[in-house]
Parts: structure tokens; C-alpha cells; sequence
């Protein structure tokens, strides 16, 4: 079985394009929420969110890339590239039709979807534009990915919600592990969406002003939006092209409450923690970072120190758990491959970004978990372990650990 | 024959010939179709009326009444495929007391790709009417990709990996080829496989976009649920096999390299040659272009004489159903014992595709 190593990280998102502006910003705790500007929000009572204000597409793709793709193969394509550039991997020297593109997102091309729905109610079913639908579909954006960069093997797009980039990543290292390919982009992506955040504010888990994730006065989430895509490689193929790497990914853990749609419930985290766990080889005591969900709303703040006292109160000594959601928002489907991304660049340079607005800790917080603050805390991280959590009650825990041979 | 094989053991499908595995298999092999007048909603606003119609769906024999109507017909149709499916395959029983495997080590893999355009519509047209606070909090969950296998979890106590792939025409071989490799490094015992798409007025929006102004294609529903397993799981608790899952490929290409990629890699897993195919159980998907790249492919790589069934007249273009329907129609061949194995694939306009091998287990 290969052993699976990160070398390249690509990422747009509200705090920054590109791993150098994103870490930067995400070390002072620089908060990526603002009124929204691409959607009207006239007739809601909450009108922030998190946005990409200033994609600058076209540093990245063609004028006609641009102008034909939707925005969140816009967003994954931009994101492959810079993660393929800091990789330094040359694509068309490798044989590829064994490179894969797996990514996750929670409402695809729903922009598309968005603005056709708006077409469907003002004029009717007969007078639409053309290919919405067929360009709203989800396998666009793998495929886009591919063809953006001349991949030929597998591809596939993961649906999960808001736990889908988590569960690309997955994926993507079983296939690598099995030798199905020698490296893929794998991550996840969702563009803003108004639909997305009619929900989440009709369901009353929308914070007005701020995410304050695991404080005693969080008061909801954010709808955002981005990109996150990391290069995977099997070890070999990782050491033979000399790469950088900047982590292992070493065990993962996909679990369902089949409990409820969407409150989740701390048992099945908790089984995803200890599958995690159990791939990597690893002890609750080794684990010194959490990337939480983090989501800020009252329910999973809740499950969330629940599952992770379960896993983590018999440790000796504290265990650092940070929200880069209190900066960035919810990404959805591109929210846990961004916690991925960040947790490889925690691994390799031993410095954990802030939980920003956060006050006084949740009532039922464990003694046992040191909430990073508003602001950032240097510590050696050997593991550093990501979580998700979705609708359908999906959970999806990822481990990664300071690379070393042998 | 490897213990860690992996076989299909359950079976059950939902398609224009009926609500029944037989139904299904006795409408292939009769040759007719299932295109018929629309009867579940209003189509003719949206300049079309026929289109391959599941005959004689009744969730509430499988589901009961309960929370129903808060449901779409795509959860329907996969809650009642995996009811039907699990009850096949013996894991779950009437009484309970009979089922097999903890609710840990089941999962599923399900394809669908315009699952919940339907819904969102709906919630999205509520919205834009009403206002936004005139949706239903109820209905917000239903909106995800994911939903539908989420409520399948739920109705038959699955707390495996729960996933969705949406890779379009493929989306049905691809929830095979995910769930193998999940299943090879043993992160559950037995997944759902399969895929699914609703008869919508979204669906016969997207037909008129992929084929405007044409009259001669039509489009369909369906929903094809299977269970996956090891072999030797599967004998330990006596269980019927259907076929051997032996081997999956996935490719990208602008051309047909692609396909051919795809069906190299499924028939190298499957340690077989290409003569080895006995039949080929074609690409569901109207597409001039997808069809012409696929009789090309098989055309040079199988030779002409090769036997294949091609079910989209039949059916109808059911997008990413139409693959669980296509492995079920092989499945049914070899149940019948017509064939030894069959060669499934599949194309995307996007430029994706797969392949899939399934053998009976004389091999």
C-alpha cells in the first residue's frame, strides 16, 4: 500500500486567493465577512455573508473560460492551478490518465439553477436560457478541472454537503493507496448561494453579525463561499519528482448518524474520530491540533464539545481546537477541504490560526479543550485532525501528520 | 475465486416496465417500451407529454404513510429501492430480528445528478412568490445532493460511509467503482450501490435544452438499488449472488480515448481479454454525440458482431439512472443465464466515462 503525502496547496476563498494570502490573513484572524454584495438580501433580516469580492478570474483562465464556465468551476479551476504551481508538479510529463480530479461541493453549479429558477417564476417555462440545467450539473466541475489542465484519469464529484470536501480527500486516498492513480487535486468548492441562504436563515441558524464558534454567546453561521483544492501523491511518486511536503495524510473516518437530517448528533463524530484514529495509528493523546466544523450555530457547537470531550477528556494535557469558520464563514462543500488544506499547513509549520470573535467559552466546554482565541498559537503539531459535519448526517474526520521518512 | 471478491447480492429497481425486478427483466426481454403518457403532473407546459413513466410507483407499500408527503419522489423512489433492495438480499427482515451486518459497516454509494433541481425550484419559486420567509424549514434539507441517501440511512439504521456522486451518465457505474475501492480497504462490510433520477417538469426542461425542437427522444425515470459485498461475507451468511463486481474503470478525454481508457482499466482489473466480454449492455443516453463515440469504441475494440443491448428507446434518457438500470438489465441476462458476463458503460457529455464488468460466478 503506498503512503498518501500532500504537496500542493491551492485556495480562493473570502480571505484570500492563493496560499500565501489566505495563511497570512488567517494568522492575524482576519474576518471574511461583510455585506453581501452579489445577492439581494432587501427582503431578509440578515444581510451578511462571505464573498469573494475580487475573483480576478482572468489572471487564471481565458476570457471564454470565464465567460462560458460558472462560477464554481471558475473557483475549483483557479484552485487546482495555484495548488498545482505550488506543487511544482509538471502535469504533462506524467502519464495522465493516472492523475485524478475528486472533488465535494454541497449545491454544485447552483447559480445556474439559481438564476433559470428566477427565469421559470418571472416568464414562464417556455422562454429560458439556453443549457442551465445541463450546466448546473455537478460533473462539470471535475471534468472542467480536467480539462483546464490536461488530466485523463479518473474523476468524480462527491455531493456531501457541507462534509463533501472531507470526503473527497477520502476518496482520492484510497485510490491512491490502491494504485489507481499516482496523484490527483482533490478538494471542494461551492459558489454563494442565495438558495443555501434562504434555507439556513429560514431554519434560524443565521448569526446577523459575526461567527463566534464554541463561545457562550454564539448565535449562528454564515453562508460563504470558495475553493479549496490540495494536491495528493503517493509517496514514491512524491519523492521521485523531489516534491515538497508539506504533510501525510494518514486515516479518515466517514461515518452517519442515521439519526437526523440535520441536527447532528455527537455519536457519529465521535465513531469518525475513532476511525480516523484507528487508520492513522494514532492515540487521542497524540492528536495536539482539532480543526473543528465549527460552524457557530448554537446545535452543532453543542455536538461538536460533546463529541470531541468523548474522544479527547481521558488525554493528559489540552488539546488546541480552532474554527477557521469565524473568519471565513461556511463554505459548504469547499469548507473541509479548506480545513485540510489549512491542517497541512499547520502540520508543516507548527502554528495554529485563531478562532476570531470568541469571548468566553461555551458553558458545556471540556477543561480538556484550549480554544485558540482571536489569536494564533505556535505549537508543534506531529497530527493534526480536521472535522466535518452534514445534512444527511454525515461525518468526516481526516488526519494528517508531520511528514518524516522511513 | 477470491473470499474478497465482491458481489452483488440484493437487488431493486423501479423503471418504465414496472416496480418489480421481474417486471423489469420481462420488459427487456420482450423488447418493449415503456414511454407512455405522462400521469404524475402536468407536462404539458413544458411542451412535452410522454416520457418513460414509472408504471404503478406506491412508496406507501414499502415506506407506510408516515412523513411522506414532506419527501421527494427521488427519496421515494431510493428509500423504497433500498427497502426492496436490503429485504432482497436478506439483510433486512420484516421482523427485524433476521438482519445482517451492525448498522456500522453499511454504507451507500448513490448516483444522482438532477435529484433535487425539482425540490429547489419548488422552494426557490415559494421564495421569489411568498418571500423568503414563506419557505418550509422542512423543506431546506431535502434541497442537498445528498438528501436522499441521508433519509435512506435513517428509514433502514445505516451509520456507514453515506455518500452521492453526481458524475452525470456515470454517476451509477461510478457508485460501484467508489464503493469497491471503500470495500477493498474494508471500511464497511456492505454498501447500497446504485443511482436514481425523478420524472420532473426539470427533467423535461433539460431534455428540451439537450435536444431542442426534436421529437423522437424521449426522457425517463428510474432508480436501480443493489447491494455490494464480499464474497466471502456473502456465503458465510448463505446469501443468493446475482454476479461478481469484477472489475471498474473512469476516465476523461475530449475523444473517445477516454472510453476506451475507461473499459481498458475495467477489463485489466477484472484480469480478463477483451474477447473474454460476452455482451455489452450499452451507454442509456440519447446523445448523438455520446452514442456515435460509443458504437465507434465498441465498433474497433469488440468487432461488429459483438452482442449488445441498448435500452434508451425503451426507457427513455434517465441521466444518471440510467446506469443502475443498465446493470440490472445484466444482471437479469445472467440470472437467465443468456449470458456470462457483461461489459457495462458509460459517457458524459462533460467528457467523462466509465466501465464496469460484471460475471456470474462460474469464472
Amino acid at each position: 500500500m503506498e503512503r498518501v503525502v500532500v504537496t500542493g496547496l491551492g485556495i480562493v476563498c473570502p480571505i484570500g486567493i492563493g496560499k500565501e494570502e489566505y495563511w497570512g490573513n488567517a494568522l492575524i484572524g482576519r474576518t471574511g465577512i461583510s455585506e453581501l454584495a452579489s445577492v439581494d438580501t432587501s427582503s431578509f433580516d440578515n444581510h451578511r455573508g462571505g464573498e469573494v469580492k475580487d475573483l480576478a478570474a482572468l489572471s487564471f483562465l481565458s476570457e471564454a473560460q470565464v465567460t462560458n464556465l460558472e462560477r464554481g468551476s471558475v473557483m475549483a479551476i483557479m484552485a487546482a492551478k495555484l495548488a498545482v504551481t505550488d506543487s511544482d508538479v509538471e502535469i504533462d510529463k506524467m502519464d495522465r490518465s493516472r492523475v485524478g480530479v475528486f472533488m465535494g461541493t454541497t449545491m454544485g453549479e447552483i447559480q445556474a439553477l439559481e438564476r433559470m429558477g428566477k427565469m421559470r417564476v418571472m416568464g414562464g417555462e417556455m422562454n429560458l436560457a439556453p443549457n442551465l440545467l445541463q450546466k448546473y450539473a455537478a460533473v462539470n466541475i471535475p471534468t472542467n478541472v480536467a480539462r483546464a489542465l490536461g488530466i485523463n484519469g479518473r474523476t468524480a464529484i462527491l455531493p456531501n454537503a457541507c462534509a463533501a470536501g472531507n470526503c473527497a480527500i477520502s476518496y482520492s486516498f484510497e485510490v491512491i493507496k490502491a494504485k489507481k492513480v499516482d496523484l490527483a487535486l482533490a478538494g471542494g468548492v461551492d459558489p454563494f448561494s442565495l438558495v443555501a441562504f434562504t434555507g439556513f436563515n429560514r431554519l434560524g441558524a443565521v448569526s446577523r453579525d459575526a461567527v463566534r464558534p464554541f463561545d457562550k454567546e454564539s448565535k449562528g453561521m454564515m453562508v460563504s463561499e470558495g475553493a479549496g483544492v490540495i494536491v495528493m501523491e503517493s509517496l514514491s511518486c512524491a519523492l521521485r519528482r523531489k516534491a515538497r511536503i508539506y504533510a501525510e495524510i494518514v486515516g479518515y473516518g466517514l461515518t452517519c448518524d442515521a439519526n437526523h437530517m440535520t441536527a447532528p448528533h455527537p455519536d457519529g463524530l465521535v465513531r469518525a474520530m475513532r476511525l480516523a484514529l484507528g487508520r492513522a495509528k494514532a492515540k487521542p493523546s497524540e492528536i495536539d491540533c482539532v480543526i473543528a466544523h465549527g460552524t457557530g450555530t448554537p446545535s452543532n457547537d453543542k455536538a461538536e464539545i460533546a463529541a470531541l470531550a468523548e474522544v479527547f477528556d481521558q488525554r493528559p494535557g489540552e488539546i488546541a481546537v480552532t474554527s477557521m469558520k469565524s473568519m471565513l464563514g461556511h463554505t459548504m462543500g469547499a469548507a473541509s477541504a479548506i480545513e485540510a488544506l489549512t491542517n497541512a499547513l499547520i502540520v508543516s509549520n507548527d502554528v495554529i490560526p485563531p478562532t476570531i470573535n470568541f469571548k468566553m467559552a461555551h458553558p458545556e466546554m471540556s477543561s480538556k479543550i484550549r480554544i485558540v482565541g482571536n489569536e494564533c498559537l505556535n505549537r508543534v503539531v506531529k497530527y493534526g485532525m480536521n472535522n466535518a459535519l452534514a445534512f444527511g448526517g454525515v461525518n468526516a474526520s481526516l488526519i494528517m501528520k508531520k511528514f518524516a521518512r522511513g | 475465486m477470491s473470499n474478497n471478491s465482491l458481489v452483488i447480492t440484493g437487488v431493486g429497481i423501479f423503471s418504465p416496465f414496472g416496480s418489480r425486478k421481474e417486471d423489469f427483466w420481462e420488459g427487456v426481454n420482450k423488447g418493449v417500451s415503456g414511454i407512455r403518457e405522462i400521469t404524475s403532473f402536468d407536462a404539458l407546459k413544458y411542451g412535452c407529454n410522454y416520457a418513460g413513466e414509472i408504471k404503478g410507483f406506491e412508496p406507501e407499500a414499502y415506506l407506510g404513510k408516515k412523513g411522506l408527503k414532506y419527501l421527494a419522489r427521488t427519496t421515494k423512489l431510493v428509500m423504497s429501492g433500498a427497502y426492496i433492495c436490503l429485504r432482497d438480499a436478506g439483510i433486512r427482515s420484516e421482523t427485524r430480528e433476521n438482519d445482517r451486518y451492525d448498522a456500522m459497516s453499511l454504507g451507500i454509494v448513490l448516483g444522482t445528478t438532477l435529484g433535487v433541481a425539482h425540490s429547489i425550484y419548488a422552494f426557490q419559486e415559494t421564495s421569489l412568490v411568498e418571500g423568503p420567509s414563506c419557505v418550509s424549514p422542512m423543506a431546506f434539507p431535502n434541497l442537498v445532493m445528498n438528501s436522499h441517501a441521508g433519509y435512506v440511512a435513517i428509514k433502514e439504521g445505516m451509520k456507514g460511509l453515506n455518500l452521492t456522486v453526481s458524475t452525470g451518465y456515470n454517476a451509477s457505474l461510478d457508485a460501484v467503482g467508489i464503493a469497491a475501492s471503500f470495500l477493498e480497504s474494508n471500511q464497511a462490510k456492505c454498501f447500497l450501490v446504485g443511482g436514481v433520477e425523478e420524472l420532473s417538469g426539470e427533467l423535461l426542461l433539460w431534455q428540451r435544452e439537450r435536444w431542442p425542437g426534436s421529437r423522437d427522444i424521449h426522457v425517463g425515470e428510474g432508480c436501480g438499488i443493489y447491494t455490494v459485498e464480499k464474497l466471502g461475507d456473502a456465503v458465510s451468511r448463505g446469501a443468493k449472488i446475482y454476479g461478481k463486481v469484477a472489475g471498474y474503470g473512469n476516465a476523461f478525454s475530449e475523444s473517445s480515448e477516454g472510453l476506451e481508457k475507461a473499459i481498458e482499466q475495467a477489463i485489466s482489473e477484472a484480469g480478463m481479454t477483451m474477447d473474454e466480454i460476452d455482451y455489452i449492455v450499452r451507454g442509456i443516453n440519447a446523445g448523438e454525440r455520446e452514442k456515435n463515440m460509443e458504437s465507434e469504441v465498441i465498433e474497433t475494440n469488440f468487432g461488429h458482431k459483438m452482442r449488445c443491448l441498448d435500452l434508451t428507446n425503451a426507457l427513455g434518457d434517465s441521466y444518471s439512472a440510467g446506469g443502475s438500470l443498465q446493470i440490472g438489465a445484466g444482471l437479469g441476462l445472467i440470472e437467465q443465464k443468456i449470458v456470462s458476463n457483461f461489459l457495462t458503460v458509460s459517457t458524459d457529455p462533460s467528457g467523462s466515462s466509465s466501465a464496469l464488468i460484471i460475471r456470474d460466478l462460474s469464472a
